[in-house]
């Protein structure tokens, strides 16, 4: 048995590098530190539907075929050709997204990552407009206003506040753990009383009214000390539960507010009572804590990227933000899902120029959303054969896109066996980034950390990063054939 | 392996070379005094200069800070394109090259290390 320390977990876009792992027979035994999805990933990372060798679908079912037999029939594939899609990358390190780069070059093909169908929109508008950012540490130290908008961090980036944000006791701001909890204690007391009254044990008592969700009415606590915390969101999610304010703004209307906030950051009055279902008066109210704050950061989601709008809600978030540096200090983040997609936009961007929805099909990189882009290839049907890695298009994509993927030749490199694989003609499992590889990651804040191997992958297993490189050289040699043999 | 640069111009401010036209024996990596002349591979420079390579002490070509500024120059990328050559990667070029591309031009300017302060050592070559 022994211990490993400060172990980078794969799974969110956080990267929380402090996960102690206890590994005992050579399996990860106990999980410290981790949120549950970390655990979930590091104790059931060996499950009985993995699949230890490569599979070719022959007469139409998946049997299992020796690595090269696989790798020669993908490079055929590939080389045969015209129009490939290489797809997936986010969940995989940057030495693999690397050898993806150079593949999706020699065959011509395209190159996009999941960012196509997440925070692509938000790349497209720091094109436009740029974007004022930090890194998560500065946030942790200095940040005293936090607003979330359109993301549920609590749910899906489980330790962001309390690694980064509200709940993490930085140099310059203290932690707001403890009047959560009180504020949770209260709200427990609360019921327990209610509950009492209307079970005749206690008599009736005069109670104040407890604010609903949807009045939207500022609470006291947005003028207190210290850290603030604000969620902008259509719904009231687990996160908006801690929050000191929470502002439910009517679903697709988020430019409107954005616009409405902007104008009062810049002291022009409204003609209208209130914005998106928010009185301007409460605005006013979260525009004074905005501007009064020492150090203020907003965090988007999925909320604005992907809802009626896209890029252009996040054109307007980036230019509120750069409008409150008129007045304060503000930055402003994406919060991004998968562990390294930052670094597959960020690797494509170095070795190519574009971050995502790359086409080499002309011998060098072009780049052309709503073009380029894979969704917008597999409708127009244009590719004939698709390589996806570390990644589950079929159960993500429109219906009638992964008609087309599936109508074609389709490689598929996972660890696991997913829908995507499941429909695959040829199939790599391949070891885990992060458990069995060693890799390379970047957090959302674009910082790159060290992935650890902390166990050997199944015997004869290869990494995602070998696969690609080696059907690579399949490629080229089948090339170098071809061109002796005309 | 034995290299041998003939009849160019050679320039090696260290040593007082200026411009003058002669073969450079290479043996290993190093220039040496003389090499077998029949057995040493020879490249033909006349009408070339020859020089040591460049060495840039101070330059921003990676890194994140760069690769940011990368990212938001799709505009200028579409206006230089490098295509693909047997021996060569593709790329893009004008305000912020991509990295492959910066390598080979720096290379065809004649240097051979280009440091990133603050990042680390890039070396082509």
């Amino acid at each position: 048995m022994s211990i490993v320390n400060a172990v980078t977990c794969p799974v969110c876009g956080c990267l929380c590098d402090d996960i102690e792992l206890t590994i005992a027979d050579g399996k990860v035994a106990q999980v410290k530190n981790g949120c549950s999805m970390c655990e979930s990933k590091f104790l059931n990372y060996i499950s009985e539907h993995r699949t230890k060798t490569p599979l070719i679908r022959k007469e139409g079912k998946l049997v299992p075929a020796s690595y090269e037999e696989a790798i020669h029939k993908s490079a055929e594939i590939l080389a045969n050709a015209n129009y490939p899609i290489l797809y997936g990358w986010s969940s995989t390190d940057c030495e693999a997204q690397r050898a993806g780069v150079a593949l999706a070059e020699e065959v011509g093909g395209v190159l996009d990552n999941t960012a196509v169908v997440c925070h692509g929109p938000s790349i497209l508008s720091v094109q436009e407009v740029g974007i004022p950012t930090a890194t998560l540490g500065q946030i942790r130290h200095r940040a005293d206003l936090i607003i979330y908008w359109g993301c549920n961090p609590w749910s899906a980036h489980p330790r962001h506040l309390e690694r980064y944000t509200s709940f993490t006791e930085g140099r310059f701001e203290g932690s707001e753990w403890k009047s959560y909890i009180n504020k949770v204690k209260a709200s427990a007391g609360r019921k327990k009383l209610l509950s009492l009254e209307r079970k005749g044990v206690l008599k009736q008592r005069y109670e104040p009214p407890v604010q609903t969700v949807s009045d939207n009415k500022p609470p006291a606590t947005l003028s207190k000390e210290g850290r603030k915390l604000i969620v902008i969101d259509v719904r009231k999610s687990m996160t908006a539960e801690m929050a000191d304010y929470f502002i439910q703004v009517e679903p697709g209307k988020d430019y409107e507010i954005m616009q409405a906030i902007r104008a009062l950051v810049k002291d022009q009055e409204l003609d209208v009572d209130e914005v998106a279902g928010v009185p301007v008066e409460y605005l006013q109210e979260l525009v004074d804590a905005m501007i009064n704050c020492e150090f203020g950061v907003i965090f988007f989601g999925m909320g604005l990227t992907q809802s009626a709008g896209k890029f252009r809600n996040i054109d307007v978030a980036i230019s509120l933000v750069r409008d409150l540096n008129m007045r304060t200090k503000f930055i402003i983040m994406p919060m991004r899902g998968h562990f390294n997609v930052t670094g597959a936009n960020t690797v494509f961007t170095w070795q190519s120029g574009y971050p995502y929805a790359v086409d080499f099909s002309l011998g060098y990189p072009r780049y052309n959303p709503g073009e380029t882009t894979v969704v917008d290839i597999l409708l127009r049907k244009e590719s004939d054969a698709a390589l996806v890695v570390a990644s589950d298009p079929a159960s993500n994509f429109p219906r009638k896109a992964v008609e087309h993927l599936v109508k074609n030749p389709l490689i598929v490199i996972d660890p696991h066996m997913n829908v995507t694989a499941l429909v695959g003609d040829v199939v790599f499992p391949s070891a885990i980034v992060g458990i069995e590889k060693v890799g390379t990651a970047y957090r959302m804040d674009h910082v790159p950390l060290p992935l650890k191997k902390v166990v050997e992958p199944p015997e004869g297993l290869l990494s995602d990063e070998e696969i690609l490189l080696r059907i690579l050289e399949e490629v080229r040699r089948i090339k170098s054939q071809r061109k002796e043999a005309a | 392996m034995e290299l041998l640069i003939k009849n160019g111009f050679v320039y090696d401010p260290i040593n007082g070379v200026n411009g003058e036209k002669m073969d450079i024996p290479i043996k290993d990596g190093k220039i040496v005094e003389s090499v077998h002349e029949q057995r040493a591979k020879k490249i033909d420079a006349s009408g070339l200069i020859v020089f040591p390579g460049g060495v840039d002490i101070h330059c921003h070509i990676a890194g994140a800070e760069v690769n940011t500024g990368r990212l938001m120059r799709p505009e200028d990328h579409i206006k230089d394109v490098v295509r693909k050559t047997a021996i060569t990667r593709s790329g893009v070029g004008y305000s912020v090259p991509s990295t492959f591309t910066t390598g080979y031009r720096y290379s065809c300017m004649g240097y051979t290390t280009i440091m990133n302060p603050a990042r680390r050592l890039v070396v082509c070559s």
